[in-house]
């Protein structure tokens, strides 16, 4: 796979203090990556040093092979994104906003402007001034905007801020289409954990300046979870002496008429021979999702720990 | 290359998209055309018809005046004599004219035991008396004239030459104002004239020694008083050019405003809302944006100055017909002239350099301070006071350290476009330096004004 962005070794301070220290990261073609950190951590200054608002104090960002300091325009050209709220002209109407923003890129029709104000829904709006539009909407012109150009990456940093969980939705969708279907890698950072958890490919975590590790989220939850767990439901008054001495170490947990066993996918149909042997009823069966959110909180102490 | 068009473009539609300059531009024209219809109005001759401001009861107040003082002191005697004279012939005595002229000269002669202003024989300052009693009863401006002549043959007993230049001058004043009635308008040129070459005679005769710049100004002065009696001409100014210039001055006070307020927010705004960081993602260098936007502002600001002075050319040509005047010039040791709207249009466009400085300066402080509040507002403040500050810097600072400020070397047109009465008072002599080293220092000043801007929004975080 093509990495359409990287990272080397780059470093940021302000005022001595160092806010990036010698991260290192790649983002390939099609993907969506989620970029987790606390509060504090440098997300949003990672971001902007590769949007351009930021000077790089050491190391390289390369956008589809472009060098960021030495062919600025091109690697520039290949970017697009959404910085905190998008900022529209008041004055101006979302389709004049859109239409100043496609001058400065090269190959943008008028055809793909009406498509991608489609895309975002806001066809019926899109003359009105932006002064009269609610946050969501100029969240969409801002998205409209930022896709405009069909950038090989997109970075969103905190998309959902202010919107409904309607308008989460619609933008999950989106994002998840633009990614696989034109193929754009999708870079986004956000607080909002249950829908990264739905919405990313990779995830990658950044912790006081430091680039923790990048996985697939799978491998993600999995290795914070150490091991795959099911919930089988049986009856309430099940002998739970009887059940640890069925699994031994598989044996999790008995609660509420939930009993919580560690297997893998391949080892379940052994565990409902096993129950069925002694006559337990099972009601119902589902895999025990670690949450993102657990699974970030122990990665990071992990990783701040091992500091 | 297309993608600064193209921001230019987004500049310009940001620019014309704005409220408060349409509203700035209408007050503008509304202002503007009101000036010149009032001008119109108050210089038509039916005007002041039926107005006496000052008629003979000037005269009479001051005459009741100086009879309620001591009538013993010799100086009383001398201004009630003064009045009373004109108010027999029903003369204002706040209006000049050469009988006026003559009764205040009057006055210095019954004084001359006195104060001994003159350094005549005191038998002649009693005829100079007589002739000039004589002239002011008859209050003809030619019998004035002829006393003056006489007054000055009595103080120049010793030199033909010296009394035959004031004859000279006066002859030619005679022949440019037969009717006597433009008084105010040639009487200064002759006086002026006379002087000059009084100066000059001086200079040849080793009396008093001018400096080769002094010289070749009363030269030319002298070139340029002579053609305008000789042609019976002005030169300063004409109704045309009044009403236009009152309109000119009025706009471009306007377009400072104006472009003040353009150049101050322009990059300050757009950091403070946010929507710059449209501009830096797109895939164009800081550098362009920066250009961009001065050039957009400059354009706006160039198109309003266009406007000003077609506005202001177009309504003083339908009110005052096209009969523009002549603007007079030396040039080279000749006399030139040139229509006084072209004359207008460059003097007004060295105003308008003046507006550019005060741009670059907004913009540089909106890119520096990244503040709209405070670059419009010193933008202004400075401009507001830049009289009040070049006057106490021009006090207080050593004449070439005062040379250096920016406040020294503004202020083009005035230097260009001196009247001589400017020049005489030394009001425009606010600098010594040619006109071109103002040139070369404000170009300097612009370059260093503009890469300060540039650095900062460039290199800077946003």
């Amino acid at each position: 796979m093509n990495a359409v962005l990287k990272i080397n070794n780059v470093s940021k301070s302000f005022h001595k203090r160092k806010v990036i220290d010698n991260i290192s990261f790649e983002v390939y073609e099609g993907e969506v990556f989620g970029f987790l950190g606390p509060n504090g951590a440098g997300k949003t200054t990672t971001i902007k040093m590769i949007m351009g608002f930021l000077s790089i104090d050491s190391g390289s960002i390369d956008i589809c092979g472009y060098n960021l300091n030495d062919d600025y325009e091109k690697a520039m050209a290949q970017l697009g994104g959404i910085v905190e709220n998008p900022e529209l002209y008041r004055d101006l109407s979302g389709r004049k906003n859109l239409e100043m923003y496609a001058r400065l890129h090269d190959g943008v029709t008028k055809e793909r402007i009406e498509e991608v104000i489609n895309l975002v829904g806001m066809a019926n709006r899109i003359d009105d001034k932006v002064k009269r539009y609610s946050l969501g909407m100029k969240q969409r012109i801002g998205l409209a905007e930022a896709i405009l150009h069909k950038p090989k990456i997109l970075i969103l940093d905190e998309p959902t801020n202010g919107l409904d969980p309607a308008g989460i939705k619609a933008l999950r969708m989106i994002l998840t289409d633009i990614a696989h279907k034109e193929n754009t890698a999708v870079i986004v950072s956000s607080h909002q954990l249950a829908e990264m958890e739905l919405m990313c490919d990779r995830v990658g975590v950044i912790s006081a300046g430091r680039f923790i590790g990048e996985q697939p989220i799978g491998e993600f939850l999995k290795s914070a979870a150490g091991e795959e767990r099911y919930i089988f439901d049986i009856p309430e008054d099940s002998d739970i002496q009887l059940l640890r001495d069925l699994l031994g170490d598989s044996f999790v947990e008995f609660k509420g008429g939930k009993l919580t066993v560690a297997a893998t996918k391949e080892s379940v149909p052994d565990v409902v021979k096993l129950l069925c042997g002694e006559n337990i009823a099972i009601t119902g069966l589902n895999r025990d999702n670690i949450s993102l959110e657990e699974a970030f909180i122990d990665y990071t102490e992990g990783a701040n720990r091992v500091e | 290359m297309n993608k600064l068009v193209a921001l230019y473009r987004n500049e310009m539609v940001k620019i014309i998209r704005k409220v408060s300059i349409l509203v700035i531009l209408i007050v503008l024209t509304v202002v503007c055309v009101a000036a010149m219809v009032l001008y119109k109005i108050s210089s038509s001759d039916s005007f002041f018809a039926d107005f006496d401001f000052f008629g003979t009861d000037g005269t009479q107040e001051q005459l009741e005046y100086y009879r309620s003082l001591d009538q013993s002191d010799i100086e009383v005697q001398a201004e009630i004599e003064r009045l009373e004279s004109l108010a027999k012939l029903g003369l204002d005595v706040y209006e000049d004219g050469y009988v006026q002229e003559c009764a205040e000269t009057r006055v210095g002669l019954r004084l001359n035991s006195v104060y001994e202003r003159y350094l005549i024989p005191e038998e002649r300052i009693n005829e100079l008396i007589d002739v000039f009693n004589k002239a002011i009863a008859s209050g003809d401006y030619k019998a004035c004239i002829d006393a003056d002549n006489q007054l000055h043959d009595a103080i120049y007993a010793d030199s033909r030459e010296l009394s035959g230049i004031y004859r000279e001058v006066n002859e030619l004043l005679i022949k440019c104002d037969p009717t006597g009635e433009s008084y105010s308008v040639f009487r200064p040129i002759a006086s002026e004239l006379a002087e000059n070459r009084i100066c000059l005679y001086y200079d040849d005769n080793d009396i008093e020694i001018l400096t080769a710049g002094e010289r070749d100004y009363y030269l030319d002065n002298v070139l340029l008083s002579t053609y305008k009696l000789e042609n019976g001409i002005d030169g300063d100014s004409s109704r045309f050019y009044d009403s236009a210039d009152i309109s000119v001055e009025i706009g471009l006070f306007m377009l400072a405003i104006l472009s003040i307020i353009l150049a101050g927010s322009s990059i300050s705004q757009e950091i403070a809302t946010g929507s710059i960081k449209a501009l830096i993602i797109s895939p164009v260098k800081r550098w362009k944006i920066f250009a961009a936007k001065l050039a957009s502002i400059v354009t706006v600001s160039t198109a309003v100055f266009l406007y000003v002075y077609l506005l202001s050319f177009g309504l003083s040509a339908a009110l005052f017909g096209s009969d523009f005047g002549e603007y007079i010039y030396i040039s080279g040791g000749a006399v030139h002239s040139i229509a006084f709207p072209v004359k207008l249009l460059l003097s007004s466009l060295l105003d308008y350099v003046d507006i550019l400085i005060y741009i670059f300066f907004a913009y540089m402080l909106s890119s520096l301070t990244r503040n709209t509040a405070l670059s419009v507002g010193i933008s202004m403040a400075v401009y507001f006071c830049s009289g009040l500050i070049s006057t106490v810097s021009a006090l207080i600072l050593n004449k070439e350290i005062f040379a250096f400020l920016p406040f020294a070397n503004l202020s083009l047109s005035s230097r260009v476009f001196a009247s001589s009465s400017d020049i005489m008072a030394g009001t425009q002599m606010i600098t010594d330096k040619p006109i071109i080293f103002s040139v070369v220092y404000l170009a300097v000043f612009s370059f260093c004004m503009l890469f300060i801007a540039y650095d900062s929004f460039v290199r800077r975080d946003v």
